[in-house]
Parts: C-alpha cells; sequence; structure tokens
C-alpha cells in the first residue's frame, strides 16, 4: 500500500457541508493524527485517487489510507466511485466505510457486493456518535 | 378455452393450420359414412374455430370454404343431391357463408381479445415504473428531508454542549427543546415511510412461530428487557400464517405502546398469550398500562391518531399493525377501559399442521 504520509490521510467523501464539518469535529475530538482531506462529489473523490488536475501533487494531496465514502452524491454516485475503486488494481484493498444516510437493505447490499469494507447508517446525533465511531474506524483499519 | 387449449398456441402456425385441414377432411369422410339421413356439419365448425383461434381469421377463411367444399363433395360422392345439382352448390354456398360468419366473429372476438390482453400489459408495465418511480423519490425525500435535521439535531447539542456552563438556564432548555422537536420529526418521517413502505411491500405468507419471533425481539430491543419491563409468554402460541418480516413489525409496535403507556413510576407488565378460535389464532397481549377509553377504541387504529399528549408518539404504530395485519389476512383489536390495562389481539389464520 502506498502510505506517503507519515499518520496516513483519510478521505472523506461528502457533499453535505454540515456533515463534512461533523467530521472535522469528530477527527479533532477523537485526537486522531490523520489529515482529512475532502471530495464533494463522486466525480472529484476519482480525479483525487487517481491524482487527476488539481489533485496531481501528492504532498498535498496524498493517498489515503481510508475512505469515508457517503452514497447519495451529486453526479457520481458513491456506488460508482466504489465500483471504479476496485477497478484499480492499487485500490483493491484500501479500506472503504460507507456513511450514508440510507438505511436501505438494497443499498446495504450492493456496497458490500461493490467490496465496501463497512457500511454504516448516520444517525441523527451524528455529532455525538462521531469521535467514538472514528476511534473505531481508525482502530480497525489505519492500524496497519 | 383458451385457458385449457394453451398447449395448442405452443404449436407452430403451418401445424394448427395442417391439423385443421386435416380434421376437415375427417369430418368429411365422416359425413360421407354417415349418410344424408345423419347432419354431421355442426362438427366442420370443430376445425374452423381451432383454426381462426390459433392460426388467425384468414385461416379460419380458408377452412371455412374448404368445409364448405367438403361438405359438398362428400353430398356429391354419397349421391344425397336432391332434384337439381344446383341445389346441393346452393345448399354449400349457404353453409361456407354460415361458417365464414363464424370464422369472422370469432376473429373479431380474438382480436379484441389481445387487445385488451397487450393494453394490460402496458398498463401494468406503466404502473410498475409509476411504482418504481414514487419509490425512489420517496426514498430520496426521506434521504433529504433527514438531512437538515440531522444537522440541525447535531448544531443543537454542539450548542447545549457550549453551553454547558454559560449560566443561561431558558438558552439551555430552547436548545433542548429545539432537538427534541427535531427529534420528534424524523421519527415522524421514518414511521410515516414505513407505513407507506407497508401498504405496497410484498407480504409473502409462510407459517410462522409467533414464539420465535416474539423472543427475537424480546432479545433486540433494551426497552423490552427484564429490568425495564416485564414481559411473558404464557402457554404455547400455534403457528400463525403470516409474512415474518411484517408480523415482527406489528408486534414490536404492539409491545412498545404496552411498556411505553403506563403510569410514572410503574413497571410495565406484558402478558402475551393464545386462543384458538377454529382455524384462526388470536394472539393477546394484555398490558398493565393506563388503559385506553371504550370511544376512543375505533380511533387508535387511524393514522396520526393520538390520545395522550404526555406520551411521545407519531400516531403511526398502531395504523401501521393494522394496515399490516389486514394485508395478512386478518384483524386486530383492543378490549380496554381506562386504568384498567388493554387487551390488544391480532387475529391470523393458523397454519395447518404438518
Amino acid at each position: 500500500m502506498n502510505t506517503s504520509t507519515k499518520a496516513g490521510a483519510v478521505l472523506v467523501v461528502d457533499d453535505d457541508p454540515n456533515d463534512v464539518f461533523f467530521m472535522h469535529l469528530g477527527f479533532k475530538a477523537a485526537g486522531l493524527p490523520q489529515a482529512l482531506h475532502i471530495a464533494v462529489d463522486g466525480q472529484q473523490a476519482i480525479d483525487y485517487l487517481a491524482g487527476n488536475g488539481l489533485f496531481a501533487d501528492r504532498a498535498q494531496h496524498p493517498l489515503p489510507a481510508l475512505v469515508l465514502l457517503d452514497l447519495h452524491l451529486p453526479g457520481l454516485s458513491g456506488f460508482e466511485v466504489l465500483r471504479w475503486l476496485r477497478q484499480q488494481p492499487q485500490f483493491q484493498s484500501l479500506p472503504v466505510v460507507i456513511l450514508t444516510a440510507s438505511d436501505r437493505e438494497a443499498d446495504k447490499a450492493q456496497a458490500q457486493q461493490l467490496g465496501a469494507n463497512e457500511y454504516i447508517v448516520k444517525p441523527i446525533n451524528l455529532v455525538a456518535v462521531l469521535p467514538e465511531l472514528l476511534r473505531v474506524m481508525a482502530g480497525r483499519w489505519l492500524s496497519q | 378455452m383458451t385457458a385449457r387449449l394453451q398447449w395448442v398456441k405452443r404449436w407452430p402456425n403451418s401445424t394448427i393450420r395442417a391439423v385443421s385441414f386435416l380434421l376437415v377432411l375427417l369430418v368429411g369422410v365422416l359425413d360421407y359414412g354417415t349418410g344424408t339421413d345423419v347432419s354431421v356439419t355442426l362438427f366442420y365448425l370443430l376445425p374452423v374455430t381451432l383454426g381462426t383461434w390459433f392460426a388467425g381469421r384468414r385461416t379460419g377463411l380458408l377452412l371455412a370454404w374448404a368445409s364448405a367444399v367438403v361438405w359438398l363433395v362428400a353430398n356429391f360422392l354419397g349421391k344425397a343431391t336432391i332434384g337439381h345439382p344446383l341445389v346441393s352448390i346452393w345448399n354449400a354456398i349457404m353453409l361456407g357463408l354460415e361458417f365464414v360468419t363464424v370464422a369472422y366473429l370469432l376473429g373479431a372476438l380474438k382480436d379484441q381479445q389481445e387487445h385488451l390482453e397487450q393494453t394490460v400489459a402496458e398498463r401494468t408495465a406503466q404502473l410498475h415504473t409509476t411504482v418504481e418511480d414514487l419509490e425512489h423519490l420517496s426514498y430520496s425525500i426521506i434521504h433529504d428531508l433527514r438531512a437538515p435535521l440531522r444537522a440541525v439535531y447535531s448544531f443543537a447539542t454542539l450548542l447545549q454542549n457550549e453551553c454547558g456552563n454559560c449560566g443561561q438556564e431558558n438558552v439551555r432548555d430552547y436548545v433542548q427543546r429545539i432537538g427534541t422537536a427535531v427529534q420528534c420529526m424524523d421519527h415522524l418521517i421514518v414511521d410515516a415511510f414505513d407505513y407507506t413502505k407497508a401498504l405496497r411491500a410484498e407480504l409473502p405468507l409462510n407459517p410462522v412461530d409467533p414464539a420465535a419471533l416474539l423472543r427475537g425481539i424480546l432479545e433486540s430491543y433494551p426497552a423490552f428487557q427484564p429490568a425495564q419491563a416485564d414481559i411473558c409468554i404464557a402457554g404455547p402460541l400455534p403457528a400463525v400464517l403470516a409474512n415474518e418480516a411484517g408480523l415482527a413489525q406489528c408486534f414490536s409496535n404492539l409491545l412498545n405502546n404496552a411498556v411505553k403507556f403506563v403510569a410514572v413510576g410503574v413497571v410495565p407488565q406484558v402478558r402475551v398469550s393464545a386462543e384458538v378460535r377454529g382455524d384462526r389464532v388470536r394472539l393477546w397481549f394484555a398490558d398493565n398500562g393506563i388503559g385506553i377509553p371504550a370511544e376512543h377504541h375505533k380511533r387508535i387504529f387511524e393514522i396520526f391518531q393520538r390520545l395522550n399528549p404526555n406520551y411521545e408518539g407519531t400516531g403511526i404504530g398502531l395504523a401501521l399493525v393494522r394496515k399490516v395485519t389486514q394485508r395478512l389476512g386478518g384483524q386486530v383489536g383492543v378490549e380496554s377501559e381506562a386504568g384498567q390495562g388493554s387487551r390488544f389481539w391480532i387475529e391470523l389464520r393458523g397454519a395447518a399442521r404438518s
């Protein structure tokens, strides 16, 4: 796995600015050292991971060690990002945690089938549970 | 006729035509063999009908005239011509026209039927698309409605944390009220969505063991644990014909109500039992709650009806129970008086024991 930064980076793919804000708070509250990088839609997530255009500079936009992926995104959906990601040889074992508002069984099944490592439904008290949730996720997927 | 002759439909048209013409010849032979005294002209209608219905109107018309010709030949060969030979030809033409009329009417009927079948198929497909679109739409609405609620609730939580020591009790109170209101709306959205899902979900019926289902529910909800509530399953519960997911929703809604609507300080007690009524099984949920005055017994099963403002709720739980039970071919009801606890029941078909 390509881990160019010391602590590893986390890529958050989410179009909801509030949820992104809570994610920043959660990371801080959880005391996680990883740098947080944000993509606000599916295409941007792919561009980030592929190092296209604005994201070509890997010093500024390092490859993530973990992806937190929302499903309902403008343009390309989270499913499409996940499908693309698993088709790239270098990202086949990159941990992807789905963090979505959808509790549809069909969505969960599709995400798992496409190779998501975890599926978490955003609760209404997101800000309250995020620190603990992120700690668990970091322990599980960033320990290597 | 078509239902029973489905297998004929699978034949190629050429086979149907060949069989029909062969039948015409056979009837001709029969006609010749039975002589003039016995009329078998009605039998010609068999191949005419068969050909028209399964191979089309044109084949039917051909068969009609072929039948008339065969009849004429059989009559000539049987020397059954009465008087002038033209009389027989005239009769054959009349017979042919009768067969043509039958073939024509039958063809028209077939066209109508096919048109109707096609219309039904088209409308069904349209309906399916509409339902799928609506389903997709409602999922999107749910998602889009809940996202801002999540933000409001989370910011209310943050404000409350920030204001923990700000000394302004009223501000803390307001923020808490924002959180409660938002949570209430979130429940409403989820419950309303569950209700619409229950309206259209497919609920295939299978034998369900209510006791096993109940035990699973009791284990998975914190509010049903022994420390919170005293819930017991009294006696054996016979298997019922139901849908497990649907019935689980009914059970958990009834149990939720039973443990919710109790007087302050009272530990909820719920007793689930069964009563066999002929081929049906009535499952009773008796509680020690606040009870329901008789005049409200009907209303509580209607959607968005709430009786007591002191208890949280969306007014959807019992409506959902009724809707699902109805869709399972069952009924719901309640026996209760204010202050006397309630006895809710669900009645379903018993599952035949194997």
